[in-house]
């Protein structure tokens, strides 16, 4: 198994981890760290993965740049539309929010882990 | 041409001359020094001697020495090609710091009412499980509810009792979040890091508008910033110009091959009037076309199907989180749909922009679009109104006020000629898209005041790329005087910064509030029945917002002309007509409080001396109790009395 499979199979787990966190107290600083790392970095992190295995192109800073500030805002992104969707609803909870999340991001980060999914997209750029 | 001014300004090796060698290590020790001063310099600041200068006129000498020192360390970093982008990204971030953290450093508590006011709609929105009923004027809230609905879902599963404590630490973070898209769009239309730093340090030199608070506008503004980085980096090079493709293509309008770089050694262009002004001229922009960034092998000319869902997502929680900022969007993305060279990109992005935020509009915002349609029908016969409604009506202002406001607008004045002036000088900027982006928010100042604020909200979002044209005049790529031109430019930026602390820091005094101010606020919202009344002079009171729904609020400063003639001319008669008839089960509350004097005075939208006469007023006078004093904030509690 490599590091990037492993580092997937974490990503996936992340939500899950974050989820179990929330059975610690209120304002916990360990549910705080666990729950605000999760949001800001896991489900942005899994949804580009997903949309754009093979990265952005350009040099290295650029695209490292690009990488983490798309993981951010697509994390806050995907983060508002769970809220706001659940809030809509009527349905909203604390558990169900991140529940939602935790299940988006599994989905995301494994559907990456298909075969030829993390070269997919090196090739439409090939040509 | 030489080597030397076209090569791409990246590593070298080879070693410094003597002087470089001083710049770069002055460089490296301003840094660490300015910020040192910066620091010790908020040690001991009287913020409650602030007046109608605010901030401005209580930050020591030292604050001062560490902001000229900053720039000028930032100035001899910029000389040298080779200073490595850690360092400059070192000097944006302490520049942010400096500008935007020392309120938060400096305040007790949370700075700017309307900050306030947002965290009372998180608190709501948790309590009733989402749309917020008797909203009244806060019901705009719950049509574009996504910033607050975040925050909401990250208090609930965090645990965490408020926002109060990381929401007066949004305007450095929004800032900071801001320099990888900036630096981002930047980079995709030169690859000049001078003029890529020079931009980046422009924009933040004149962002002085202040839509960088806990608010749904700096989230989205981020959201929207991401976008346009995005949809730039997909893009070709910009065509050469005919000076670097009149050897290779008989055609400027046509666009180079995907595979081409442009040349630096071009000849003069066919087009060319041939003195030899417009051959240098046609050397110049050979030059600053070398400095575009090369084809990448991986780019195709639209966008990766995955990176187009992804920015769709970018773009649904915009139209979800704030009402202005789609519309921004939507202007940006049919600017760019005009040339060829970005149509392919923008559009898809346009088409998704228009088609959710109709449907969000006719759908949840129904209520508030249905509403305000007429508002906005006025407003597009009547342009001229919405263009000049965000200019301050200065009749009474305090005189800090009025030199303030002048230079406000003199700051953004310099802002729109310096960059008209790049594009008419720099002419290879105008194949970068970024004066169509600079262009894009016109169109909204003629659509909608938004509550007198379009100006401010249209210089905002043109900044980005109105920074960069300002950049490219005065930091030209490829520029034979590359030291003294990068150490011509210091007095400017001094006056930039200079003059952005006049409008950022310039109403300090009424922003800033207490821990008394706040104490008198909870012990108000902590008594009071609901269906009680709030009486203030103005929105100046902070956490008084918390449980709007079940209240109602009275700002005396901004009721009808008559009204506040009779206020003036008769305080106590003035408001027992807002108060009269408020029972033992829904009394009414006169609150009093030092930011509201502060306002008053500052702004002049009431004489300065009605809060002491009113006070006066209201003390003895039948049915009003005074239950609250803690120095900083008065509380009267009113009941109609019974008559006689």
């Amino acid at each position: 198994m490599t590091p990037a499979i492993l580092a997937r199979l974490g990503l996936a787990a992340s939500g899950w981890l974050a989820l179990l966190a929330m059975s610690l107290p209120d304002a916990a600083p360990l549910r705080v760290a666990a729950v605000t790392a999760f949001l800001l970095v896991c489900p942005g992190l899994a949804a580009l993965l997903t949309l754009r295995p093979g990265g952005p192109p350009g040099g290295r800073p650029a695209a490292i740049l690009e990488t983490a500030l798309v993981t951010l805002v697509l994390g806050l992104a995907l983060t508002t539309l769970v809220a706001v969707a659940l809030f809509l609803g009527g349905a909203f909870t604390a558990t169900r929010s991140l529940l939602a999340l935790a299940v988006l991001t599994s989905v995301l980060a494994l559907s990456s882990l298909r075969p030829g999914a993390r070269n997919r997209d090196t090739e439409v750029h090939a040509g | 041409m030489s080597g030397p001014h076209v090569r791409a300004p990246v590593s070298g090796s080879g070693s410094r001359t003597r002087p470089a060698a001083v710049r770069v290590w002055t460089s490296r020790v301003i840094l660490p020094v300015s910020l040192a001063l910066w620091l010790l310099s908020l040690r001991s600041v009287p913020i409650e001697r602030m007046r109608d200068l605010g901030l401005l006129q209580v930050l020591p000498p030292l604050f001062w020495v560490a902001a000229a020192l900053l720039t000028l360390g930032f100035c001899l970093a910029l000389t040298d090609r080779r200073t490595h982008s850690a360092w400059l990204t070192g000097y944006v971030l302490t520049l942010i710091a400096l500008l935007h953290a020392t309120p938060t450093l400096l305040y007790p508590t949370l700075r700017y009412s309307w900050a306030w006011k947002h965290l009372a709609v998180i608190d709501a929105m948790i309590r009733h499980g989402g749309e917020v009923p008797y909203a009244d004027k806060f019901s705009v809230y719950n049509d574009w509810p996504g910033f607050f609905q975040l925050h909401a879902l990250f208090l609930q599963t965090t645990g965490l009792d408020s926002s109060v404590g990381y929401a007066a630490w949004t305007p450095p973070f929004a800032n900071a979040l801001l320099l990888a898209p900036l630096l981002l769009l930047y980079r995709s239309v030169t690859r000049d890091r001078r003029l890529v730093w020079g931009a980046v340090w422009i924009f933040y030199s004149c962002s002085w508008v202040g839509q960088d608070y806990f608010a749904p506008q700096s989230f989205a503004f981020l959201l929207f910033l991401t976008i346009i980085a995005l949809l730039f980096r997909q893009l070709p090079p910009p065509a050469a110009t005919a000076a670097s493709t009149a050897a290779a293509k008989p055609s400027a309008d046509s666009k180079p091959p995907a595979d081409s770089k442009p040349s630096a050694a071009a000849k003069p262009s066919a087009d060319s009037k041939s003195p030899a002004a417009a051959k240098s001229s046609a050397a110049s922009e050979a030059v600053a076309d070398a400095l575009l960034p090369g084809p990448d092998p991986r780019r195709r000319t639209g966008w990766p199907p995955g990176l187009l869902a992804a920015v769709v997502v970018i773009v649904g929680a915009i139209v979800v989180s704030h009402p202005l900022t789609p519309l921004m969007l939507i202007s940006a993305l049919a600017m760019l749909s005009l040339p060829r060279r970005t149509r392919r990109l923008a559009v898809p992005v346009l088409i998704a922009a228009v088609v959710l935020t109709a449907a969000w509009d006719m759908t949840v915002a129904r209520s508030y679009i249905s509403v305000n349609i007429s508002n906005l029908i006025d407003s597009l016969t009547e342009p001229d109104k919405n263009v000049s409604s965000g200019l301050a009506a200065l009749g009474n202002a305090a005189p800090g006020q009025i030199l303030l406001s002048w230079v406000d607008r003199g700051l953004s004045a310099a802002v729109a000629v310096l960059a008209l002036a790049g594009l008419l000088v720099r002419r290879w900027t105008r194949r970068t898209g970024l004066p169509l982006l600079a262009a894009a928010p016109l169109p909204l100042l003629a659509v909608n005041a938004y509550g007198g604020e379009m100006l401010f909200r249209a210089y905002l979002f043109a900044l980005p790329a109105a920074a960069f044209l300002v950049a490219a005049l005065l930091l030209p790529p490829g520029d034979r005087r590359h030291v003294p031109r990068t150490l011509a430019v210091y007095p400017l930026f001094l006056a930039m910064i200079g003059a952005l602390v006049f409008g950022y820091y310039g109403k300090e005094a009424l922003n800033q509030y207490t821990l008394k101010e706040v104490a008198a606020a909870r012990y108000v919202i902590e008594h009071a029945p609901s269906g009680s009344t709030f009486v203030t002079l103005t929105e100046d009171v902070p956490d008084l917002d918390l449980d709007y729904e079940k209240h109602h609020r009275v700002q005396l400063a901004y009721q009808e002309k008559d009204e506040l003639q009779q206020l003036v001319h008769d305080p106590l008669e003035g408001v027992e007509g807002y108060v009269y008839g408020a029972t033992d089960e829904s009394p009414a509350y006169i609150v009093l409080s030092r930011a509201q004097d502060m306002n008053l005075y500052v702004t002049g939208a009431l004489p300065a001396d009605l809060p002491e006469r009113l006070e006066s007023a209201l003390s003895g006078a039948p049915g009003f109790t005074k239950v609250y004093d803690n120095g900083d904030a008065i509380v009267y509690r009113y009941v109609t009395p019974p008559p006689d």
